[in-house]
């Protein structure tokens, strides 16, 4: 669908009918959770146009005070430490009331201490806690959920936070402004980028809340912001919205006019105007969101597709890692992070030290050569030949990449998919379609030129002139056409001695370029697939092991004392057709489920909605 | 390829003069020594190598036509958004066939139907494969001296007269049906730069296309591509389900595809031609063709 311009229901109307087809593939793939957190996203968005605003940030950062300052009541529990420990979703509503929604959509009514106790995660539950409020600070377009930190020690309750950024529109990042912008934020910033897919034509909102402000001396505030845009150029290139906020302050005078309480109602008021706009940002958010959900079901198809084609026992021996792994729902994001780091900074190194070694043996070799090959040989032969060494060397540098990056992955997630082989089979399809790496440019015309003049001349002679010239050129033009020829070939080698240094220096360096590239894309895939699926992720992955599983025979049982194996001839009929083989048709039906999913994901990226008449 | 499509014809016999004689090199050197520095002022200035999402559909539509008509993988260029003034598909190259290169204009092309650029790109390969690429080479370094572009094209006008015809060949053969590339034909013949070869005529070049088109070769590559559209291999009986459940979802570049070909199949295709898998016995042999293209271009 080429860039369609559509009205605002019609755009819709498609979405919708893109989260279902998305839903039904996530469900195919024997993920029904998936596709109904698509739909029910897609809905919010849509139906009951509601924004989720994340608040986000490492513990004891004043997460909850600065809701509280926003709403103007002190309506979560808060205090010195660690107080959330579960997702709390804020709605406006007519009156004020505390739910545990049950996973059926069912609320039951919680007292103030009740709610409090699960809100701090002192008791485990099912389901989820809402806080509706009447509070005129909160406009009913806009949902605020409270978050766990990110850094809490309890990983159960920073994986919740973070499992919530693929499902958010806005965010605001809470940092505490006596020391702002430590790496493992940035970090986190990165990762949230990823997950809402950035803010370019997304629709979505960053908003940092610089928190405890008026701990920071007046005269340092302007330095802190500009050290804040500084550090944030490499992660946000745009402009990033900072609002310098004391929430204890503005929660415990609500009339305050303190420069930190003017902050926060000025982050109140972006909250009315982010409500405003809701018409139109949340069907680009929706657009956004299931370009992600997209991007998350070919990882996953990926992940399928290799899986289809693992033995069985190989295949069953994964599954067992996969579910020892995730079976405690533990996922270990900074080990993960850092098995990834080390293991690209390894491969990368690997790679260039193959490289350089090759390089020094292939310049060896040609320079080598060049003494002993002659004219045609050296002009025609060698630029080609080159080129075939180094495609050679790099199918094998390939495939030694590929081992590394599916080693890699496995060590972060215990199974790895068809991503770094299809990725290096572009790259390598690209790179047999560069040319030759070496030009050598043929020898200078005047000798060849020359070489041909003596040739007829030579032979004008013989038939025209006398015996003495005749016996003279016998003996004089060979000769002349050997040191000539001698001559060119003498040159071309020059030539080749002073190119072929320069020309490997370059090819080997756009090379390695090349496969970097390869595999930091892979890398980032490898990152990007984790952010996307993140708490959720060992799940996806024991259903698409144990999916994969269910079409592969299982080996039969060794049993040593049965009956010798006989051969026998087959009891069928000869013309009788053998059923067709489960995982090929598997197989099948996934690579049909890849071109739909990437047709989809052409068809959203071109939705755009018609701009409403003034 | 050429032996096969074009057998005895005298276009391989020339080429193969002008890329391996001694005279002929002492002179295509001459134009060689600035191909290597023009070739780098290409890369700098209007060409780029094949990087990228952009390049890949073309460049596994180049690996699909080469492994039919069984020809090699030459070097693709691809033009860059600055370049003006190049046709679609554009073959150069040194006359040692060591560095040939495919210049193609991603972005035209992506716009034509498959048969139609499969045709185009095939024509430019069949170019290659025939060493016709050190001809567009000599044409286009010596564009720019007036003098000695009018002197080459006097001196190569044997070669370039009869340089079209089995790269149009091979381009039939990738296209599969007469009508995408008989459109494209007229197309590749229009809006040339003017540094390009004069090539024969288009009523000539059309004329011995029609004339290929009745051939066994065709026949038996239009017969084999049945026999796989009959016979599909499971992951395309896969899609046809998927397409037969939802029509709507028929990208309208392959409706658009099916419906030239449905319409025009027509200067060949008797009723018994289509009906099964064998070659008709009154397609013609390709000595039929070769013969009256040689009679008619007067080179015997």
């Amino acid at each position: 669908m080429p860039n369609a311009d559509l009205s605002p229901s019609d755009l819709a109307s498609t979405l919708h009918d893109r989260a279902r087809e998305l839903a039904d593939i996530a469900r195919q793939l024997g993920l029904p959770q998936l596709g109904e957190h698509i739909l029910a996203d897609t809905d919010r968005r849509l139906d009951r146009a509601q924004l989720r605003v994340l608040v986000l940030g490492e513990i004891k950062q004043g997460k909850s005070t600065l809701i509280n300052a926003i709403l103007g009541e002190a309506l979560l529990p808060s205090g010195v430490t660690p107080t959330t420990g579960a997702v709390v979703q804020i709605v406006h509503a007519d009156e004020l009331g505390r739910f545990l929604v049950a996973p059926d959509g069912q609320r039951s009514n919680l007292e103030p201490e009740v709610f409090a106790k699960l809100a701090r995660g002192k008791q485990d539950f099912v389901g989820s806690l809402l806080l509706t409020t009447p509070s005129p600070h909160l406009p009913p377009g806009v949902e605020l959920i409270d978050t766990p930190g990110i850094n809490d020690l309890a990983r159960f309750r920073s994986l919740i936070s973070r499992g919530e950024l693929p499902r958010g529109d806005a965010i605001i990042l809470v940092l505490d402004a006596t020391q702002v912008l430590k790496l493992t934020e940035v970090a986190f910033l990165r990762d949230a980028l990823v997950a809402l897919g950035g803010t370019d034509d997304t629709g979505a909102t960053l908003l940092l809340a610089l928190n405890r402000i008026d701990l920071v001396p007046e005269a340092d505030r302007p330095s802190l912001v500009d050290h804040i845009h500084r550090e944030l150029t490499a992660v946000l290139p745009g402009a990033v919205e900072v609002f310098q906020t004391d929430a204890r302050g503005a929660s415990k005078q609500p009339g305050s006019e303190s420069f930190g309480a003017r902050e926060v109602a000025r982050l109140r008021a972006r909250l009315l105007a982010l409500a405003g706009t809701t018409r139109t940002v949340l069907p680009t958010r929706t657009r956004a969101s299931l370009e992600r959900s997209v991007d998350l079901l070919l990882h996953h198809t990926a992940i399928e597709a290799r899986a289809l084609r693992l033995e069985a026992a190989a295949l069953q021996t994964e599954l067992a890692a996969v579910r020892e792994a995730f079976s405690q729902q533990h996922l270990d994001l900074d080990h993960i992070e850092a098995t990834i780091s080390a293991g690209r900074a390894q491969i990368a190194l690997s790679c260039h030290t193959n490289l350089v070694d090759f390089r020094a043996e292939l310049q060896a070799s040609i320079l080598a050569q060049l003494d002993r090959s002659d004219l045609r040989s050296t002009a025609d032969l060698l630029p080609g030949a080159i080129q075939d060494a180094l495609l050679h060397f790099t199918y094998h540098e390939v495939e030694r990449l590929r081992l590394a990056l599916e080693q890699l992955t496995r060590d972060a997630i215990h199974t790895c998919g068809e991503q770094a082989q299809r990725r290096l089979a572009e790259t390598m399809l690209n790179l047999g379609f560069r040319g030759p790496a070496v030009h050598l440019e043929p020898p200078s015309v005047g000798v060849e030129a020359g070489t041909l003049a003596v040739g007829i001349a030579g032979t004008a002679i013989m038939y025209f002139g006398n015996i003495v010239a005749g016996m003279l050129v016998t003996i004089a033009a060979p000769l002349a056409t050997m040191y000539l020829r001698e001559r060119s070939v003498r040159e071309l080698r020059d030539a080749a001695r002073k190119t072929v240094p320069h020309a490997l220096t370059r090819t080997f360096s756009d090379l390695e370029a090349t496969l970097l590239r390869a595999v930091d894309a892979n890398v980032a895939g490898l990152r990007e697939y984790i952010i996307l699926a993140h708490n959720q992720l060992g799940a996806h992955l024991q259903a698409l092991l144990e999916r994969a599983a269910s079409f592969t025979p299982a080996l039969p049982a060794a049993n040593l004392s049965q009956e010798p194996v006989s051969i026998s001839l087959p009891q069928e009929p000869a013309s009788a057709v053998a059923p067709p083989d489960p995982r090929r048709t598997a197989l099948a039906e996934l690579r049909t489920l890849e071109q739909r999913l990437e047709q989809l994901r052409s068809e959203l990226s071109h939705l755009a909605p018609t701009p409403e008449p003034a | 390829m050429a032996r096969v499509t074009y057998a005895y014809g005298v276009d391989v016999r020339r080429f193969r003069w002008l890329n391996q004689s001694m005279t002929a090199q002492t002179l295509m050197r001459a134009l060689e020594l600035r191909w290597t520095v023009v070739a780098e002022e290409l890369m700098r200035e209007e060409l780029q190598a094949p990087e990228g999402a952009v390049a890949l559909p073309f460049l596994q539509e180049i690996v699909r036509i080469t492994e039919l008509l069984r020809l090699t993988l030459p070097t693709v260029r691809l033009l860059s958004p600055s370049a003006r003034g190049w046709p679609l598909v554009t073959p150069l190259g040194n006359a040692r066939s060591s560095d040939d290169w495919l210049v193609i204009d991603a972005r035209r092309l992506a716009a034509l139907a498959p048969p139609q650029r499969a045709f185009l790109l095939a024509q430019g390969l069949g170019h290659i494969q025939c060493g016709h690429a050190a001809l567009f080479m000599a044409h286009f370094v010596s564009a720019r001296d007036h003098r000695a572009h009018a002197a080459l094209h006097l001196l190569m006008r044997p070669l370039s007269r009869i340089a079209a015809f089995s790269a149009d060949r091979a381009g039939l053969l990738a296209a599969g049906e007469f009508a995408p590339a008989a459109q494209m034909l007229a197309l590749s013949a229009q809006e040339l730069p003017p540094w390009y070869p004069r090539l024969a005529t288009l009523p000539e070049r059309r004329r011995a296309l029609e004339e290929f088109d009745r051939s066994r070769v065709v026949a038996r590559i239009r017969s084999s591509r049945r026999f796989a559209q009959d016979n599909p291999s499971v992951t395309v009986l896969v899609e046809q389900l998927m397409h037969r459940q939802t029509p709507d979802a028929l990208p309208e570049a392959n409706t658009a595809a099916t419906a030239d070909t449905a319409d025009t199949a027509a200067p060949a295709s008797a009723p018994e031609f289509t009906a099964g898998y064998a070659v008709p016995a009154d397609a013609w042999p390709l000595a039929r063709c070769d013969q009256r293209l040689t009679q008619r271009l007067g080179i015997l």
